[in-house]
């Protein structure tokens, strides 16, 4: 009986690694929206974490681009 | 004209016939008094007038395998929605009814998307060159039935592995038991099983505490309707990764029957109605809901809130598009249980409702076995012949009957899917007003 240990340990790796990455992207990105926001309420500059949020957004699209480039077999 | 007969007839029985238990070899389609011959050698064995009967035989059997087949894609598709949306219809990231439109229009779309249409109906699990139309009919019959069974308890249950079940169960009947590879059934139904929750949970559970943590100080609307969005587009991906795996499955079947019954040409790819139906198919099944799943993945086992259904359902189709690049195939729906389970866990070990997952594992547990058996027996009645082939599909008609009006009783619906996290087949008894 053949088992590909070496698959399932890839696959095990590139998915937890993917999807915490992914998740602690979007999180810090919403995460520094939300401080944008606070601190736009009392007064205080927010530029740099709005920037930031919208940073992070912005990687995860990419990262969804590339998720789609996975998923349609016509790219590949 | 002897020597042709007798030479169709031997590449028959190598590419069709199969050893019975007194050695005599079975060749399909045959009526007892109408033999294959007569129906594959059309006009050169003119002397019968049996020949057309023997043709209209084989003809009703495939049309009943892709009428069965269809139906299968149609259970198929109500069983994986609740897959890919029902974190989001939990959470209010989407109403239900745009939930399942979007799943079906995103299933639909990655089914006619798909190109690469399986070869084998069974992945190596099964000798291939010993099944039949029949077997294939009882193994959709077995499989059709306890994905229906599973819906009635509203417990996610993979549908591959049903299909596998049910294909085994009439395999080791119409063919014997050399005709399963054990060692494969092991390696590519077995170990993924157990691989794929714990993949996704482990996934998940390390997203979904990240998740908390790194916005904790966060406590605006911003924070959960930003995770809100997220789901949406996750969910998405989910759906998407789910059409181009699971919409071919059934073209597969389809296309694979008309080849071994020699209505296609052998290598060549799924014809444009196969495509059509079975995108249709498996899209109304998504578009009906499988509301009573959705409420346990979403509501049963863990009561999901919005950063733990964006982490799922990213963890999900993260796992989905891993395996199936990277080589070791998992089935979707026991990729999303594991990663809604390890969502909880992230969040802290009281939010499972393990007596929940307990009964969720033991269907899993038992999708072979019970597919394998009603499989099994379809198989020993549908191969006595085209009447015993009906008498199954006329149980099986009526079997679903039956299980959908029990389903009424308690039905679960768009409306009412949020209200409660318990899937029950006993109506709830009248409470007395003013007690």
């Amino acid at each position: 009986m053949h088992i590909d240990w070496k698959s399932l340990g890839v696959v095990a790796c590139v998915s937890i690694g993917a999807a915490v990455i992914i998740v602690a992207i979007v999180a810090l990105g919403i995460a520094s929206l939300a401080t944008a926001d606070s601190r736009r309420a009392v007064n205080q500059p927010a530029g740099l974490a709005r920037t930031a949020g919208y940073a992070c957004i912005a990687a995860a699209g990419l990262i969804v681009l590339y998720g789609l480039y996975l998923i349609i077999p016509q790219f590949h | 004209m002897e020597d042709l007969n007798s030479a169709i007839l031997a590449a028959n029985d190598r590419h069709f016939g199969h050893r019975g238990s007194t050695g005599s070899i079975h060749r399909p389609f045959t009526l007892g008094r109408y033999p294959y011959t007569q129906w594959f050698a059309g006009p050169v064995a003119a002397s019968s007038d049996c020949g057309d009967r023997g043709m209209d035989t084989a003809l009703f059997i495939v049309v009943l395998v892709i009428v069965t087949a269809l139906f299968f894609d149609f259970t198929n598709g109500f069983h994986d929605s609740a897959n890919a949306m029902a974190t989001s219809v939990a959470t209010g990231a989407l109403k239900p009814k745009v939930a399942v439109l979007i799943a079906a229009v995103l299933n639909v779309a990655g089914a006619f998307l798909s190109t690469e249409v399986a070869k084998t109906i069974s992945g190596g699990i099964v000798n291939d060159a010993l099944v039949t139309p029949t077997m294939v009919f009882a193994g959709l019959v077995g499989a059709i039935l306890w994905n229906l069974m599973t819906w009635l308890v509203g417990l996610p249950s993979s549908s591959s592995h049903a299909l596998f079940g049910g294909l085994i169960g009439a395999v080791i009947i119409g063919a014997g038991a050399n005709a399963v590879n054990f060692s494969t059934v092991i390696s590519k139904i077995l170990l993924p099983a157990v691989a794929a929750p714990l993949v996704a949970g482990v996934a998940a559970a390390g997203a979904t505490y990240l998740a908390y943590k790194l916005t904790q100080g966060a406590r605006s609307k911003r924070a959960t309707s930003g995770f809100k969005h997220g789901q949406t587009v996750s969910a998405s991906m989910v759906a998407l990764a789910h059409g181009t795996s699971d919409g071919q499955k059934t073209m597969g079947v389809i296309t694979l029957v008309l080849i071994t019954s020699g209505y296609q040409a052998a290598g060549t790819g799924p014809q444009s109605w196969v495509i059509l139906t079975s995108g249709l198919a498996i899209g109304l099944g998504t578009l009906s809901g499988g509301w009573r799943i959705m409420r346990t993945m979403g509501k049963g086992i863990v009561d999901i809130h919005a950063p733990q259904g964006f982490a799922a359902e990213t963890s999900a189709s993260v796992t989905i598009l891993a395996s199936s690049h990277l080589g070791f195939g998992l089935s979707t729906t026991q990729v999303c249980s594991g990663a809604i389970v390890g969502s909880g866990i992230g969040r802290s070990l009281h939010e499972v409702r393990w007596s929940t997952a307990r009964k969720m594992v033991y269907a899993w547990l038992l999708t072979l076995p019970a597919a394998a058996l009603v499989g099994g027996i379809a198989a020993a009645v549908a191969s006595t012949g085209v009447f015993g082939t009906v008498v199954i599909f006329v149980v099986l008609i009526a079997a679903s009957l039956g299980i959908w009006a029990v389903s009424r009783r308690t039905r679960i619906t768009a409306a009412n899917v949020n209200d409660s996290p318990d899937v029950s087949i006993y109506a709830a008894e009248p409470v007395p007003a003013g007690v």
